[in-house]
């Protein structure tokens, strides 16, 4: 078990490398220029060329990327540009947090929710809740995240005035005392994963009840539950924490949308930010940080796996 | 009244028909069946005649897409048929149980194997956890499983196939049933497991007091286990008797054409050519009026195919659903118009006269799995040994058969021998080139001259290519115009007794048998001189497998093809094979001509096969010798002779220690047999088989 959590945390690493990389020379793709969106349209070439030596823009690109790397591997994520004076670690670390609390609370409503969705859709196969479950689901799946955002705030704020519409964070208080800002952001990530699992999880269900392990569960006459929990569940569940794991890495990037929708002021809208001003730091370090994230998160999902099921051992 | 109390079982008139989209059918059509207590009945049948209906019906569990228009189901005098799910609840695992074909989908993957026993006394007998527990051991440990606390805290992918099944075994006998449904429970396991598992069931039985309903294809296990038998044709019985008498005397044209084409170890192709039933089994969806056996039957006459067959009543309880059954016995002649298969060929073309070349040799191969290492992940377990020093050579036109059982590394020969791996070590010479090299320089003009045909016919055919195109791939791939290979295409098709309309047909929609058949004809499509048979006929039904078997031999008698046939079927092998090598563990422990491996001097090995096969032979004694446990790792190889930690006649420490040497046992210098016991010794043995 430690051998292979030590290759997989050698494999992340290796992995981000590569990312870092591809990250770096999109960056160095994006048109337009950090001085020129700094000093604005009215700029002498005089000034432009001043900024740009003064950012270090003129560098060759392999100087520059590792600079970066190097930066980023003593833990100097480095300065904005664009935000004079800004540093990008303690800037990613309050928005992070931010977008963290968010994909958590989301995370939370989500699993059990969409397990339980599903698991009562794939054991009354072709009836009325199933119908019911997989129709929403379809619905829920089918509305991208700006649309179901939209709506949403249409309806609670503007037309119910129940929740604010927009979810400006005061950081100065703590998150939990803004709750009501969270919710509507909160329930718009989770809509389109909440139906998306729900009905992988259906299908497994399915799946195991139809299997011949069930069928000799029933033959043995055990009681009904315990047919459903012990012999079906406990085999369907398994394959869904992969999905659940895999969706939670796709909850970041409809985070990003969701985000700018509810102005919330998370990764995703810093994200968004950067790669308006040009730049490119940000832009850099936040997609690395959301990309180690992600592998992270890939790794935890498949220990629980292990955990969960007796036929994989490390 | 005195017959009926003694009945467990009754089954009625019973009807179950299936609504599907094409519309409705029936799967069993007016059954009546008596299962008197302590007795075990087999069922007998090919596959889709409706035996699996038969046994789910009694269970009272049928798919939500059947229904019973007619009929009573009587278990103990009461009709489940018409008992709430919760009555049957209470009947199911406790009073009526059932062992399936597939122990491994039928245990759950992810529960320990003992509470999955346990379970069952939890729900019907209310003990606790700690006294199931410790029941569901003491079962495991009454089917002579060694070490049954530690077997009952494993999750069923860490126990072999075998004791998979003896899982199952344990979990239906718990609860001490009256009643045991058994559905084809040794099918897919070895001769040697499945020996094993017949004894347990028969000591079972006696202990238990429980009467058996024995499902199966396969009239050799039928005839060891059970007492009385039925004959299962399209949803009815055809043919119903004591054991001996349906074996021994088969009356319905069914029965006998089922008994004539089985391959047995004591039959060979040059004394009698298989006859495989005409036809193919009747569909339940499409059934003929009449007899349903009617148009594949060879003495059928104008009024079968009209009316209904009447029931005829025998001796000793012994029922045939034809008219003609008595005319038949009496002498009523074939009306050959039914017989489509080529008429008999002079069967002792098949014998090979005189010493042939040898076209493919192999000396000293190896085939080692695990010594390489990837990039992130370095094995650190031991090399899987698959195939290891195996030498053997094969003449020209002949059959060399290769028998063992699962795991023993045959499928790993063949690959090598395709091409599809590379040999570790040792040399491969095919028409006295040397091919043992890397598979990546193999000239491409080899893979044409060496051909295989795989076990699972299914898989084989590319789904989404028509027959047209399987079988002209290989033959473009030759240089061939395009014109000269689709009339070669079609020459191929009638050669496999297909008509040219199946060209532009998919694979789905072909039956297993012609499905088989297609890739018979693509592996001759490149004229190859040897053909490797992965047990080509192990998936299908046995009138099936003799028309298979049939049109491999006359293939190789029209074309002198040469063919290293594997399987651990060894009726099939010694059938068609003329030399035969017994393999265990990634060596061969005999080699020889057909006749001489199977009879004495045997090598323990092949003896304990021999006599674990199930033979539908009532006339002859068979010897009882059974091997223990499963084949070992090859991961793990025994030291000495690798054969010793399972054999019967282990000599002592010698066999431990020193590898067997290789002795020859007669003048002709053509049988071999690696062995430390002496060779008078080996020559005293009994043969297996004796005639009484």
């Amino acid at each position: 078990m430690a051998r292979y959590l030590a290759r997989r945390l050698g494999l992340i690493l290796v992995s981000l490398f590569f990312a870092s990389v591809i990250i770096f020379l999109i960056t160095e793709i994006i048109p337009g220029d950090v001085a020129q969106v700094i000093l604005g349209q009215n700029a002498t070439p005089d000034t432009l060329a001043a900024l740009r030596e003064r950012l270090g823009l003129n560098n060759p690109p392999e100087l520059r990327f590792l600079k970066w790397i190097g930066g980023v591997l003593t833990g100097h994520l480095g300065e904005s540009l664009s935000m004079q004076g800004v540093q990008i670690g303690e800037l990613i670390s309050r928005r992070g947090l931010n977008s963290l609390f968010l994909a958590a609370a989301s995370t939370i409503i989500l699993v059990p929710l969409s397990l339980a969705l599903g698991v009562i859709a794939g054991l009354n196969e072709r009836k009325w809740p199933d119908t019911l479950i997989s129709t929403l689901s379809l619905i829920a799946i089918s509305l991208p995240e700006f649309i179901s955002g939209t709506f949403l705030m249409l309806i609670f704020s503007v037309m119910l005035h129940w929740l604010p519409a927009a979810s400006s964070i005061d950081s100065s208080r703590s998150l939990f005392s803004q709750i009501p800002l969270l919710v509507l952001p909160v329930i718009t990530v989770s809509l389109v994963l909440l139906g998306y699992v729900a009905r992988m999880v259906r299908a497994s269900v399915i799946d195991a009840s139809r299997s011949t392990y069930a069928r000799t569960a029933v033959l043995k006459g055990l009681p009904p539950f315990l047919v459903t929990t012990r012999h079906i569940l406990k085999n369907a569940l398994l394959p869904s924490v992969t999905i659940i794991a895999m969706n939670i890495g796709w909850l970041f990037g409809g985070i990003i949308i969701v985000e700018s929708v509810f102005g919330f002021p998370g990764l995703g809208g810093l994200v968004l930010f950067a790669i308006q001003q040009r730049d490119l730091p940000l832009i850099e370090d936040v997609v690395l940080v959301m990309a180690a994230a992600y592998l992270v998160l890939n790794l935890l999902a498949d220990m629980v796996y292990a955990a969960l099921n007796p036929r994989i051992r490390y | 009244m005195g017959q009926a109390m003694e009945d467990i079982l009754e089954i009625k008139g019973l009807e179950v028909s299936y609504r599907t989209r094409a519309g409705r059918f029936s799967a069993v059509r007016g059954l009546d069946l008596s299962l008197r207590r302590n007795e075990t009945y087999g069922v007998v049948g090919e596959s889709g005649c409706g035996k699996s209906t038969l046994a789910f019906a009694i269970m009272g569990y049928l798919e939500r897409n059947a229904s019973v228009p007619a009929g009573q189901i009587l278990f103990e005098g009461d009709d489940i048929l018409k008992k709430s799910r919760g009555a049957l609840r209470s009947l199911w695992g406790s009073k009526i149980s059932m062992i399936y074909q597939d122990p491994s989908a039928a245990l759950n993957p992810s529960l320990k194997v003992g509470l999955q026993i346990a379970e069952i006394l939890e729900a019907h007998e209310g003990v606790s956890r700690r006294e199931a527990w410790a029941q569901a051991v003491a079962m495991l440990n009454r089917l002579q499983i060694a070490d049954p606390e530690k077997v009952a805290d494993r999750y069923p992918h860490q126990l072999s196939g075998g004791m998979r099944q003896r899982v199952c075994i344990a979990m239906a006998f718990v609860t001490k049933p009256d009643l045991l449904i058994l559905d084809e429970p040794t099918t897919n396991l070895d001769v040697t497991t499945e020996a094993n598992i017949l004894d347990m069931l028969n000591a079972l039985k006696k202990d238990f007091r429980t009467t058996i309903l024995y499902i199966t294809h396969d009239l050799g296990v039928v005839y060891k286990v059970s007492d009385r038998v039925g004959v299962m044709y399209a949803g009815r019985f055809v043919e119903e008797g004591t054991i001996g008498d349906i074996i021994g005397a088969p009356k319905h044209p069914y029965t006998q054409g089922l008994l004539s084409c089985i391959p047995e170890v004591l039959l060979d192709k040059s004394k009698r050519r298989l006859t495989p039933i005409a036809g193919a089994v009747a569909e339940l969806d499409s059934l003929p009026k009449g007899c349903a056996f009617a148009p594949r039957c060879p003495f059928a006459q104008a009024d079968c195919a009209e009316k209904d067959p009447p029931q005829l009543a025998f001796d000793r309880g012994r029922v045939v659903r034809c008219g003609y059954a008595r005319a038949i016995e009496e002498g009523l002649g074939k009306t050959a118009s039914c017989d489509d298969e080529p008429l008999s060929p002079e069967c002792d073309d098949y014998a090979v006269e005189g010493a042939r070349p040898e076209l493919l040799t192999l000396e000293s191969v190896r085939k080692h799995f695990g010594d390489s290492s990837t990039m992130f992940a370095r094995r650190e377990a031991g090399k899987v040994k698959a195939v290891d020093d195996v030498t053997l050579s094969i003449p020209r036109q002949s059959t060399l058969g290769l028998v063992g059982e699962s795991g023993c590394g045959k499928s790993s020969l063949l690959r090598v021998i395709a091409g599809l791996e590379t040999a570790s070590g040792g040399t491969i010479r095919f028409g006295g080139e040397d091919i043992s090299g890397p598979i990546g320089k193999r000239k491409r003009e080899m893979t044409k001259r060496i051909q295989v045909v795989f076990q699972d016919p299914r898989s084989t055919l590319n789904p989404r290519k028509t027959i047209r195109e399987a079988i002209l791939r290989p033959i473009l791939l030759s240089g061939v115009a395009r014109k000269d290979a689709e009339r070669r295409a079609e020459e191929l098709l009638e050669a496999v007794n297909l008509g040219c309309e199946y060209l532009d047909r998919y694979p789905e929609q072909l039956s297993g048998g012609q499905k088989q058949r297609i890739a018979i004809a693509r592996a001759f499509a490149s004229d190859p001189e040897l053909i490797l048979c992965d047990e080509p006929t192990s998936s299908l039904d046995v009138s099936i497998q003799a028309s298979i078997i049939n049109l491999l031999l006359d293939l190789q008698r029209q074309k002198g093809t040469t063919y290293l046939f594997i399987s651990h079927a060894l009726g099939v092998v010694s059938y068609l094979c003329d030399a035969m090598a017994v393999m265990y563990l990634g060596t061969i422990v005999e080699y020889g001509p057909k006749d001489k491996v199977l009879s004495p001097p045997y090598h323990p090995y092949t003896e304990a096969l021999l006599s674990s096969l199930s033979v539908p032979r009532p006339k002859a004694e068979q010897k009882r010798i059974r091997l223990e446990g499963a084949v070992p790792s090859a991961r793990d190889i025994p030291a000495g002779c690798r054969f010793h930690t399972r054999c019967p006649r282990k000599l002592g420490r010698i066999c431990e220690t020193a590898a067997p040497p290789r002795v020859v046992t007669d003048a002709d210098n053509d049988h071999y047999i690696y062995c430390h016991i002496p060779l008078a010794e080996m020559k005293d043995m009994e043969p297996v088989f004796k005639e009484v």
